[in-house]
């Protein structure tokens, strides 16, 4: 594949940017494509309330009331967010009730495409072909933006949901992550950070308790494994503070409070199975009842069928290989070949797997996490062998 | 022929690959999008778009009318009402409300807000009322006479209102905005049964209501 003419089109920066430029174009034109959902509905009231009375909450009739169905990370965020736009005199209208997310989502797109880029760098660090090792990082790049334009991720990211902020919180979490496998003086401060976007992305939404919690896990497990005391004690603590933020606001307002929350999260008790039937239904669905809705729907599910298969089948075939003959010897966590990125597909595959039903949410997140695994797993040529100093994220 | 004294038929095939590619892969990330949008060009009946109801209805509410919409994705073309409830001082004209997300409460506090909707209702006389809802919650619907039973979700069961309507507003092929007036309104009770919460019974205490 080295030399092919796709290759070599997909392989270069004016490609990759311009993928990333109908990305952009996208996202930003949804304030005029996509109708407002019934979430959307539900965090523009939250957006006022933090505004206006500085707590999550919302009016029914006359009575305002604090809520507790979800966690406290987006609204909180999105609404620091908010009142600074209004302090400065901006509108918050129909025009420009999304601006959160979108800033939010063009971020995520724009880092994650960065988060390839440089992991392909690293892994090919010492090369004795740069322009080659550029053009598999553009190459993977501008792979990864189209995978992910066709999985399941934008079904339900530009409502207003938290689960782009939680993807981003993991996708900066990584590139802290990055930094602390670079020589430098200031590694524990990219531990601590790393240890802080984990422990955001969990206050976000429960999904990211499971899928970022095991890359937390495994950071801390790769952080011991090299005697990196500091960095294992800084990346906890710091993770903790948002979640003990997050605690804390429940705990603050009381039994109903906590109760609220234990209530709706009970009513999704994992249920092992129960979403992969559901996604296999809904991937059948086209040929027992062509709608243009379940076409919509199955396409994207497909792909993510397939991705998934790929990225597991592609894990297996590493993890069986003790040492591949390029690459991956430096797998940056205790599970030998397998990346951070790989962990967090991990994570997002088994909450996917122990979902009840298989809500677009999860499915959105199994798709971000699947396109990132596949995009950074791909290889086209063999290199030459690792620097020692380079590590996989 | 392709060799390489005459290179120009390979060129021109590189540069249709490539073009086909590109197309192909903007497609891909375009699939969402370019799907939303397809939907409202193919479609048979008219799909909601907010910026048509913004202009359909948003624009033609009348400072009198009550807003109240089943769910709360038809909020939108109501914006301004959403903050003006926020703000000190209460609403300088009536709120735009969402009837009911059953997620927020306890049992308990469903109950208030369901007896909180017939004080608010009470205070103008069931009069001047927009109602966005979709089709799932319009349990049967008479053009010719105006009139619609509306059944919308609460924690305590399904809330039935006989609904008098003057005017469709905007419709939708899975849903409308009407304007009229609210006859009456049987709701669930705490204890499993039902009451009649509009119009409201005898004895009813009501808070003054801010948007009267």
């Amino acid at each position: 594949m080295r030399n092919t003419h796709i290759f070599r089109l997909f392989g270069s920066r004016p490609t990759a940017l311009y993928f990333l430029s109908v990305w952009i174009v996208a996202i930003v034109s949804s304030i005029w494509w996509l109708t407002p959902s019934d979430d959307d509905g539900y965090y523009v009231h939250q957006i006022f309330s933090f505004i206006e009375f500085g707590t999550i909450g919302l009016f029914y009739i006359e009575t305002f009331l604090k809520t507790f169905v979800g966690f406290p990370g987006y609204p909180a965020v999105q609404g620091s967010f908010f009142v600074l736009w209004d302090a400065v005199g901006l509108p918050i209208n129909l025009y420009t009730y999304k601006a959160f997310q979108i800033l939010v989502m063009v971020l995520l797109v724009g880092l994650s495409a960065r988060l390839v880029f440089v992991l392909t760098e690293d892994q090919y660090q010492g090369s004795d072909d740069p322009d080659w090792v550029r053009t598999t990082a553009w190459a993977r790049t501008s792979f990864m933006l189209v995978v992910l334009g066709i999985s399941p991720f934008l079904i339900d990211t530009l409502f207003m949901r938290p689960e782009p902020a939680g993807l981003l919180s993991i996708v900066l979490a990584l590139l802290a992550f990055r930094r602390c496998n670079q020589d430098g003086a200031r590694t524990a401060l990219w531990a601590a950070i790393t240890g802080f976007f984990i422990g955001a992305a969990a206050i976000m939404h429960p999904t990211f308790m499971v899928a970022g919690g095991l890359v937390g896990l495994s950071l801390i497990g790769f952080f011991l494994k090299r005697r990196q005391y500091l960095h294992a004690v800084l990346g906890s603590g710091l993770a903790l503070v948002p979640i003990a933020a997050a605690v804390s606001w429940f705990l603050a307002n009381g039994s109903f409070a906590v109760n609220t929350i234990v209530s709706h999260y009970t009513d999704r008790a994992p249920h092992f199975g129960g979403a992969v039937q559901n996604v296999t239904s809904m991937i059948a669905e086209p040929f027992a009842n062509p709608t243009m809705a379940s076409l919509f729907f199955s396409v994207p599910l497909s792909v993510l069928a397939i991705i998934v298969l790929l990225v597991v089948g592609l894990l297996i075939w590493r993890i069986a290989q003790p040492a591949l003959p390029h690459g991956w010897r430096h797998g940056a966590t205790p599970i030998g070949p397998v990346t951070a990125v790989d962990v967090f597909f991990l994570g997002a595959l088994l909450n996917f797997l122990l979902d009840s039903g298989g809500r677009v949410q999860i499915l959105t997140v199994l798709g971000f996490a699947a396109s990132l695994a596949l995009a950074t797993a791909l290889r086209s040529n063999p290199g030459p062998p690792n620097n020692p100093r380079s590590v996989q994220t | 022929m392709r060799t390489a004294a005459n290179p120009a038929p390979r060129r021109a095939g590189s540069i249709v690959t490539a073009t086909l590619a590109l197309a192909l892969a903007t497609a891909m990330i375009g699939y969402v999008p370019l799907s939303h949008i397809l939907k409202h060009v193919v479609a048979s009946e008219p799909r909601y778009h907010h910026f048509v109801a913004q202009r359909e209805v948003g624009e033609q509410v009348t400072d009198r009318e009550m807003v109240l919409v089943s769910p709360d994705r038809l909020l939108f073309p109501f914006f301004d009402r959403i903050r003006s409830q926020f703000q000190p001082g209460g609403p300088d004209r009536p709120a735009a409300y969402v009837i009911f997300s059953p997620n927020f409460f306890d049992d308990s506090m469903s109950a208030k807000v369901i007896a909180d909707f017939g004080c608010a209702l009470d205070a103008r006389g069931g009069q001047d009322i927009l109602w966005g809802i979709l089709f799932e919650y319009v349990k049967n619907v008479d053009r010719e006479n105006g009139r619609a039973i509306f059944e919308v979700r609460t924690l305590l069961g399904p809330l039935v209102v006989d609904f008098q309507f003057d005017e469709i507003l905007y419709e939708f092929y899975n849903g409308f905005f009407v304007r009229g007036s609210v006859l009456q309104i049987v709701a669930p009770t705490l204890g499993g049964g039902t009451h009649i919460a509009f119009p409201i019974p005898d004895g009813t205490v009501c808070q003054p209501q801010a948007d009267g």
